[in-house]
């Protein structure tokens, strides 16, 4: 086979470094980008240009934003009580998919991890622990995932910054909904069982 | 019947192999180095995903591969009323299971479905060698009984190295990520501690019928757990007195927050569940020391044995399979025959490894035969030449 123009030989490379994009894949992406107008690819093009002049992360909470405080951090009418720590911008996009859930979020960018060399400084602790200073908020949920990781970290900021009139949770565990019980591993049946509730 | 059939796929020296495994006794035999030992391994690493050879899976992946260098090993087993298919896939760089074609996020979830007990030369060394092939040994049959068990060690072995982390990145002992790894690490501890503690106790009621089944009832065999911690400490009596993992969590936590000052100097947790040990006590006396090399050999025996029976009593509908490798070869005469007539009395499907043919066909019915040479494997129902019958 005769070797591909240079333009889309990078254009491959480029799209194959995606998550998620095969080698094959970024080909079909990039001869359909070639096939199309090139005022339809333009779009496109200008969008991937903007990105990184324009988004950024909230000064308060760390999440996705194209002013300095995000839409979810000025919103009014959220619950200002409730602060949901996650570890990673895409968390709060999860937990805004829920729909019912109002209260206000704080993106720490990771987890405490002795093995990779990550340590609380690493984290935004200091931002999360000068929100605390606001008398308002009465409950932080900690959602980091159920690794090793995570559960540490978890255990690690509730010791930290525990202080009267704020209580720390912890996101349950267990079955995933519309899950069938018999699909579901040993080790999250047995979270599931040791975190269950009386029915109300 | 569990193991229906087993294909290699550039695994090892087997280019390509599907074989049609009976419900009974299958031996493989034929000179040393032609891969009768490599079938084994392939059916034990659909049991676990893992080899019991190396534990450099890249080391599985045969020099027939080509560019490709992809080695494979595909089983289809029966567990319960259902079939179910592996397929285990080695690259140089990674390794993927898929079970019933859906591929596999964990190999924790493959463990459990299909069990194996094996025999393998480096088992007589169990007793002497080093603790981690002992601990290993627990592990193994945990696992398999319990696939929680699995996952509660990965967890405990990552909250372990993250402690050792801060150790030797010289985070100083007051630092409350201390406290944080150690609880996650209490946990799981405590959990592990008092699973093999339990398995202890079972394996020696367990072995009280095997070794007297190997020895003619002339020797007793006892094992003992030791918690990885000094006798001071008051662990290890904690771990027999079917105590609560939270009580016991609680005692690991404490001691591990006192023991942060001089863990930092040797940059590393000194005590915890990766020192445990199985100690064997043959007669009432510690066989590390006191036992004679015939003891040994019927204690381990009476080990597997124990293990094959333990996991057979666990679920009956799901008897586990054997893998036995060169038992002849390792084993005197009598004793071999000994224990291949209890493997015989036990009636579980059976993969077994010889350099000849006749002398186990003159102690074990003998279901299904199979020759190996250079990596070919070859059904056959002749018996083989006189030159190499006889064994070892």
């Amino acid at each position: 086979m005769p070797e591909l123009p240079a333009a889309l030989q990078q254009l491959i490379a480029e799209l194959g470094k995606l998550p998620g994009v095969g080698r094959r894949s970024a080909e079909r992406m990039a001869f359909a980008l070639l096939a199309s107008e090139p005022d339809d690819v333009r779009p496109l093009a200008d969008a991937v240009t903007r990105l990184h002049v324009e988004v950024g992360l909230c000064e308060t909470c760390g999440y996705y934003t194209d002013r300095g405080v995000c839409p979810i951090c000025t919103d009014p009418s959220r619950d200002e009580t409730v602060l949901c720590v996650v570890e990673m911008p895409v968390d709060v996009i999860a937990f805004e998919r829920t729909g019912g859930f109002r209260a206000r979020y704080h993106v720490l960018g990771g987890v405490l991890s002795p093995l990779k060399g990550i340590s609380p400084d690493d984290l935004n602790v200091a931002g999360l622990r000068k929100r605390l200073q606001n008398a308002s908020i009465a409950e932080v949920i900690l959602a980091t995932s159920p690794s090793v990781e995570g559960e540490a970290t978890a255990h690690y900021l509730s010791q930290i910054l525990a202080r009267d009139g704020v209580r720390f949770t912890r996101i349950g565990r267990g079955v995933p909904m519309g899950g069938s019980l018999d699909l579901a591993d040993s080790g999250t049946l047995r979270l599931a069982l040791e975190g269950r509730r009386a029915i109300d | 019947m569990p193991l229906l059939s087993l294909r290699l796929e550039n695994f090892r020296l087997v280019g390509r192999a599907n074989i049609e495994l009976a419900p009974g006794i299958n031996l493989f035999w034929g000179d040393n180095a032609q891969g009768k030992t490599t079938v084994l391994e392939a059916a034990g690493m659909l049991a676990t995903g893992r080899s019991f050879r190396t534990a450099r899976d890249r080391e599985c992946i045969g020099w027939g591969a080509g560019e490709q260098r992809v080695g494979a090993v595909e089983g289809v087993f029966t567990a319960g009323p259902s079939r179910h298919e592996v397929r285990v896939a080695i690259e140089p760089s990674r390794k993927a299971v898929w079970l019933d074609r859906k591929p596999l996020r964990a190999l924790s979830e493959l463990w459990g479905l299909f069990r194996t007990v094996f025999f393998v030369p480096a088992d007589l060394g169990l007793i002497q060698g080093p603790p981690q092939q002992r601990r290993a040994a627990l592990d193994t049959l945990l696992s398999q009984s319990q696939p929680a068990y699995l996952q509660t060690l990965v967890g405990m072995t990552r909250a372990l190295a993250s402690r050792n982390g801060l150790l030797r990145r010289h985070v100083p002992p007051t630092d409350p990520q201390y406290d944080a790894f150690e609880k996650t690490l209490a946990v799981s501890a405590a959990r592990t501690m008092l699973a093999r503690a339990r398995l202890a106790e079972r394996l020696t009621e367990a072995t009280r019928v095997t070794m007297a089944e190997i020895t003619g009832g002339t020797e007793e065999l006892a094992l003992v757990y030791e918690a990885g911690f000094g006798t001071a400490s008051g662990i290890g009596a904690l771990c027999a007195a079917g105590t609560p993992a939270d009580e016991l969590a609680a005692e690991l936590l404490a001691l591990w927050r006192r023991a942060r000052k001089g863990d930092l100097e040797r940059g590393v947790t000194r005590e915890g569940p990766h020192r445990d040990d199985l100690r064997f006590e043959i007669g009432g006396h510690d066989a590390r020391s006191y036992a004679s090399q015939g003891q040994t050999r019927s204690a381990v025996l009476a080990l597997r044995l124990a293990e094959l029976d333990l996991l057979a009593g666990l679920d009956p509908g799901r008897p586990p399979v054997l893998l036995l490798d060169d038992i002849l070869g390792e084993l005197d005469a009598g004793r071999a025959e000994r224990f291949l007539n209890l493997v015989a009395k036990r009636q579980v499907q059976t993969l077994m490894t010889a350099t000849g043919a006749a002398i186990v066909e003159a102690t074990l019915p003998v279901e299904r035969r199979f020759c190996l040479e250079k990596g070919n494997v070859t059904p056959d129902r002749e018996t083989p030449g006189a030159d190499r019958s006889g064994g070892q």
